[in-house]
């Protein structure tokens, strides 16, 4: 092998070497923060994050954390609805819109600084 | 011999790939919550391929951080670096509350608000992430699809483009 070979695998593995120990800190980091009760969620904080005893046969509910709807429904079904799908747009669209604002702007960014160099020169 | 795939080409394969289940699988209602987690997990080992498709960039950038390094890599940088975080957050989050993935390993998800709670607003957050990054890697998006997905399309000779945009002026 090549030293440029050995160079570029050695370079290759420090790499996933430090994205997994990134990831490992993280996850850890963030298991640790909740055993300690330093994280709370944004409307359970007042007892730091976790809730007390849920009333009988409303377990399930607690534990997902959203208002029971229909007591037959789960919510893990899934399936084609008008809904559903209009949840999908959304955040299509949501994406859409922030690179329209992004990439128009920096397209408006470099125009501008095109013209004024023009008019400099000129 | 066989042809090997072009860089560009595998890139934008695994990104397509990674922003149709993206759009997916953030979409528990739609998708029903056993696929919503496999396809996360699934997701999970995109984005690891996507970052190690692109480990020289991350090699050099890591390296050159906090000296010479152009404004936009920079950042690029942080801006990866920020979806790395939450990510990371999305899926081992999930994997805590998880209904399907850990009951089937015999182990049971930790039941509690916090771990809900940091799942959706991460999730929240990424979205505008994830816009970001499409955004700032726009002219290379644009300029792969026109070339390998729509590549097959007849281009039109130069002077007939020309006669096409003189009659679309406005009078």
């Amino acid at each position: 092998m090549s030293i440029q070979k050995k160079a570029n695998a050695k370079h290759f593995w420090l790499v996933v070497l430090g994205l997994f120990l990134l990831i490992g800190l993280i996850a850890g980091g963030t298991y640790v923060l909740d055993a300690q009760g330093l994280i709370s969620a944004g409307s359970g904080g007042e007892q730091g994050g976790s809730r007390g005893e849920p009333p009988a046969g409303m377990a399930d509910f607690a534990a997902s954390g959203e208002m029971p709807t229909r007591p037959d429904h789960d919510g893990g079904e899934g399936g084609f609805s008008v809904q559903a799908l209009s949840g999908v747009l959304q955040e299509a669209l949501q994406i859409g819109l922030v690179v329209v604002v992004v990439a128009g702007g920096q397209r408006l960014f470099s125009w501008l600084m095109r013209r004024r160099r023009h008019v400099a020169a000129v | 011999m066989k042809k090997k795939m072009s860089t560009t080409k595998q890139n934008l394969l695994v990104d397509l790939l990674i922003v149709s289940g993206f759009l997916f699988a953030s979409q528990p209602h739609f998708t029903g919550m056993a696929i919503h987690e496999w396809l996360s997990l699934g997701l999970g080992v995109g984005f690891l391929t996507h970052v190690l498709l692109h480990w020289r960039w991350v090699y050099e950038s890591t390296r050159r951080f906090f000296g010479k390094l152009a404004r936009q890599s920079r950042v690029n940088y942080i801006l990866n670096l920020a979806l790395l975080v939450a990510f990371t957050l999305i899926i081992f989050s999930g994997l805590m509350i998880s209904e399907e993935i850990l009951p089937l390993l015999g182990l049971q998800g930790v039941q509690g608000g916090v771990w809900k709670w940091l799942h959706t607003t991460s999730a929240d957050l990424v979205v505008w992430l994830v816009g970001l990054h499409i955004a700032l890697h726009w002219k290379w998006i644009v300029n792969a699809v026109k070339k390998y997905l729509f590549g097959w399309l007849p281009k039109l000779p130069r002077r007939q483009v020309a006669a096409v945009k003189h009659s679309e002026m406005p009078m």
